[in-house]
């Protein structure tokens, strides 16, 4: 699963993506000049937590930002298209057909009065002409292809007989409708309790490996991203501090902030007894507020490391530290490569 | 605690601080009516009746020759006092029902509002009539009569927050720590249920006072020669004709005030608005 | 002086058709923390607060330090009230908006009547802020001014006023970010040690489980069906059920997870309002076998410090 990406061109490629939002307080730098790839059949993770930024990114690709609020500059191509600055007509040809989404609650995400149907119908009315037949059919293989048993009658039951996980396969159903080229699941398994994340997680990669899409997988957990992704961003106050191969990132994290996440997590499988464990590591303080980002690294206030004066007055540019495995690990830290403690 | 801050929310609007300027203003009128008033309310001249607006009498005179804007003022003090003390009963008794209804559950509760539809079945003109005719017109009983006519209101209000209150975390909390019923109620229930009872007492104090001028119309409020707005524009209303002015201004006193009250109460519901307020205020986190 | 501060007895409670803890035996012994684990809808909350009488059994006993609490009057409750405490998941909904935090972590010490007088009582709050790692000035501050983890550090401060012996933790981590959940369970552990407290830590998460308990009990539809020694459990799951809910954890370590043979149950978890006959985890388990339809198992030895309520250690019913 954790081969290198193809060395085909890139489904969808970003760069410098920025997304500010206006507030009473003056403009909120969400992402500052965000860049990746999403290759066929490869799974991209973007990693961070609440406030990093990682879902107004997806969220800006497909022009789902409120006009009145966010300024999104940068570039973003999709299929030789370029996707920011387009008029939401054109976009909404790509949505679905191209780029699929799902969410992270999948019962907001749902509307509660239509049946499953009627809301995977209206994906599919959506990019092309189909009769009510053909919906029911499509609709059906669709419900059977993510794993609902008796597809039939689950076609006529409403968002609240179902469960959590269902739902969520409903949503994947409803993102399946265009045949999309990228699927984008933005915190998909948050809401779902373990075991239901492990099935989510064994359906989407199921369904890669069958239409070949390319996949971010946007979350905040660690754990899920090693068993899934292929290349690994992690991102903190709206920029991208590490990136590289699931392998590299995971065995030598070279950024403090990375380290830091790393180390919050308990781990299950550890063998000591609670009381014999060390403590989690921890980072002090909060994520900088958007409003007022720190000068220099958005990190420094809270790093442990701090080696270098340029840490308050410069931000440190990404930059490549390795490429064992043809795929360029960088980190923006001015630390990297120093010894890790 | 949070009232300076909703002040301050509430100043960004202008139609509110206009609303408030007017209300304040009708407050100190209602305070210092008889200093403020240019003649007597209450005396007659027969040589000067129905005088139309001039110098001497901006608001004309009626058909006893009073003057028609000291009138007004003076019933500026009568329509408010009605108000408050109509609006005070049936926030107090609304609030109390709603309380017990709403925390307590069960049977309480479907007694209190079972009651309590009953009253709001009728329609608000005809139940304070026939309570106005078991008590007897006046103005006393007229406040009696519509603070028993809008207690069902505030007791719904109170009893529909008090209801997801109830279910907070923080009042779980609370009893998880041993906290008893009083104490719960009082520390925690009441003050998060206030905003829709601020909104709903500015939004009664206008129909409260259309309601006396209404029952003074009839005949059934305010006696005479006491000055309420809706006595002189009942009494107004067979000079039509030849005295306009004699309906015209106590009705627009009536008019302004009424809308006042409910500008300010819309004000007040989108400032007490969590949600609103958030979005107005932009929140900061303590470092 | 008894090793078990919380017993437990046949524990039921039912919300009308819902069977949301049925049928529980479970002890919680001096100075431990007991893990509880399960996912949504297994009736894990529900006992944790069973346990500190927040909800009525519906059959069925809990004992407190060797007294029975069952049918406890008001005063006993009240004298319950301030030996136990709870701290919640949700850092935003537990606190009341409209008091300042010094007033809420003040509250039990108004309420059981401790550090009396105005002075007192603030220096009381002061201690307990600078305990749990805030900065006392602070406390005439509103919550809506915390971000998430300052505010779960006033539920635990609120929590810790009285000076219980016995805190249950609902899902005290759930609603924060990953570097804010390490901070607050270094803290909840680091208080249980310095304070002596009896934890019963309730969460979905068994990883985080792992790091604070040392015993963990597993739940599924109402039952418990294993408990023992953490790293037990973890490394060597009695249960069917409790081996998938290891598989599926995941783990950082993308070598591990690639090699991980992971148990896929099948299907949604059956509703409580009518659990399966027999073994109620039988609708999922890959290890189902004839007697589970007909026979319900206890719990029964599976190690040294471990059992579990499955058939395949010798057929049992309950």
């Amino acid at each position: 699963m954790s081969s290198p990406p193809t060395d085909g061109a890139p489904l969808l490629s970003v760069r410098d993506l920025q997304v500010s939002f206006r507030t009473r307080r003056g403009p909120a730098r969400v992402v500052n000049g965000l860049s990746f790839d999403v290759h066929a059949g490869c799974t991209l993770a973007v990693v961070g937590e609440s406030g990093s930024g990682k879902s107004v990114s997806s969220l800006a690709l497909l022009g789902l930002l409120p006009d009145a609020v966010a300024e999104v500059r940068g570039s973003a191509v999709f299929g030789g298209d370029e996707l920011i600055g387009r008029t939401e007509e054109q976009l909404r040809r790509v949505r679905g057909a191209g780029i699929g989404m799902v969410f992270q609650d999948p019962m907001t995400s749902l509307n509660p009065v239509l049946t499953v149907e009627r809301q995977i119908g209206e994906a599919l009315r959506a990019h092309e002409k189909v009769s009510d037949e053909g919906v029911r059919s499509r609709a059906a293989e669709l419900l059977t292809e993510v794993g609902i048993p008796d597809a039939a009658s689950r076609l006529r039951a409403f968002p609240h007989q179902l469960s959590g996980g269902m739902r969520q396969r409903v949503m994947i159903a409803i993102a399946l409708a265009g045949n999309p080229r990228v699927l984008i699941a933005d915190e998909a398994t948050t809401a779902l309790d373990v075991t239901v994340q492990a099935q989510i997680i064994e359906l989407v990669a199921r369904l890669q490996e069958e239409h070949g899409m390319g996949v971010v997988w946007i979350t905040h957990d660690l754990g899920v991203v090693a068993g899934i992704a292929d290349h690994v961003l992690v991102m903190y106050a709206g920029r991208c501090v590490e990136e590289g191969a699931v392998d590299d990132l995971f065995d030598r994290p070279e950024h403090p902030y990375t380290r830091g996440l790393l180390g919050a997590l308990p781990v299950v499988d550890d063998p000591r007894p609670a009381r014999e464990r060390d403590d989690l590591v921890t980072m002090p303080g909060l994520p900088p507020d958007p409003v007022d980002l720190p000068a220099g690294c958005a990190f420094h206030p809270r790093c442990p490391v701090r080696a270098d004066a340029r840490c308050a007055t410069e931000v440190p540019p990404l930059a490549a530290v390795s490429a064992d495995h043809g795929e360029a690990h960088r980190v923006a830290t001015f630390y990297a490569g120093g010894d890790r403690a | 605690m949070r009232g300076r801050e909703t002040l301050a929310l509430l100043f960004r609007s202008p139609t509110a601080i206009v609303a408030g300027a007017v209300l304040v203003a009708l407050v100190v009128t209602a305070v210092l009516g008889d200093s403020l008033a240019p003649h007597d309310p209450t005396a007659t001249d027969v040589s000067n009746r129905l005088q139309s607006p001039s110098t001497a009498h901006w608001f004309g005179t009626d058909e006893l020759g009073r003057d028609v804007l000291s009138r007004v003022i003076e019933g500026a003090a009568v329509s408010l006092k009605v108000g408050a003390v109509a609006v005070g009963i049936s926030l107090v008794a609304g609030v109390l029902i709603g309380l017990v209804a709403g925390y307590y559950g069960t049977w309480v509760d479907d007694v209190l509002m079972r009651l309590s539809d009953v009253l709001f079945a009728f329609p608000a003109m005809l139940m304070a009539i026939a309570v106005l005719a078991i008590l007897g017109p006046g103005s006393t009983n007229a406040m009696i009569a519509i603070g028993i006519v809008y207690t069902p209101i505030f007791a719904r209000i109170t009893r529909a927050s008090v209801l997801s209150v109830r279910e907070e975390v923080y009042v779980r909390a609370a009893r998880s720590a041993g906290a008893g019923d009083l104490r719960i109620v009082g520390r925690h229930v009441l003050p998060n249920v206030t905003a829709p009872i601020i909104v709903q007492t500015s939004i009664s104090l206008a129909f409260a006072i259309l309601s006396e001028a209404a029952l003074s119309f009839v005949g059934l409020g305010t006696q005479p020669p006491d000055p309420s707005w809706g006595r002189m524009l009942s009494e107004g209303r067979g000079f039509i004709e030849q005295a306009w002015w004699m309906a015209v201004f106590p009705g627009l006193a009536i008019f302004v005030t009424v809308l006042a009250f409910n500008v300010l109460g819309d004000a007040l519901r989108d400032v007490l608005d969590p949600r609103q307020r958030s979005a107005m205020a932009g929140t900061g986190v303590t470092p | 002086m008894s090793d078990v501060l919380v017993r437990a007895s046949g524990l039921r409670v039912h919300f009308g058709d819902v069977r949301a803890v049925d049928g529980v035996d479970l002890e919680v012994r001096r100075g431990e923390t007991l893990g509880l684990v399960g996912e949504s809808g297994c009736g894990k909350s529900t006992l944790g607060n069973a346990l500190l009488r927040l909800v009525e059994p519906t059959v069925g006993t809990v004992e407190y330090d060797g007294a029975d609490v069952t049918a406890a009057g008001r005063r006993e409750l009240r004298a319950l009230r301030r030996r136990t405490a709870m701290i919640f998941q949700d850092p935003y909904a537990s606190l009341d908006p409209r008091r300042t935090v010094a007033e809420s972590i003040g509250e039990p010490l108004a309420i059981h009547r401790l550090h009396r007088g105005r002075d007192a009582r603030r220096a009381r709050v002061g201690e307990l802020m600078e305990l749990v790692g805030l900065d006392p000035r602070n406390g005439n501050r509103y919550p809506h001014e915390f971000s998430g983890g300052q505010r779960q550090r006033v539920g635990i401060a609120r929590a810790l006023a009285g000076e219980p012996d016995f805190v249950v933790c609902d899902e005290p981590i759930a609603s924060l970010d990953v570097s804010v959940q390490a901070q607050v369970v270094n803290l909840l552990v680091r208080l249980q040690r310095e304070l002596g407290l009896t934890y019963l830590f309730v969460s979905h998460d068994l990883a985080a489980v792992r790091q604070v308990a040392d015993r963990v009990a597993v739940m599924y539809l109402g039952r418990v069906v294993e408990i023992g020694d953490g790293a037990a459990v973890a490394a060597a799951p009695g249960h069917p059920y409790t081996e998938a809910l290891v598989s599926a954890v995941p783990v950082p370590v993308p070598a591990r997870e690639r090699d991980r043979q992971r148990i896929v149950l099948r299907g949604d978890v059956p509703s409580p309002a009518a659990p399966p006959s027999g073994c109620r985890f039988r609708t999922r388990c890959p290890k189902v076998f004839e007697p589970c339809a007909d026979h319900d198992p206890v719990l029964q030895p599976t190690g040294p410090e471990q059992q579990a309520a499955c058939h395949l250690h010798g057929v049992t019913d309950h």
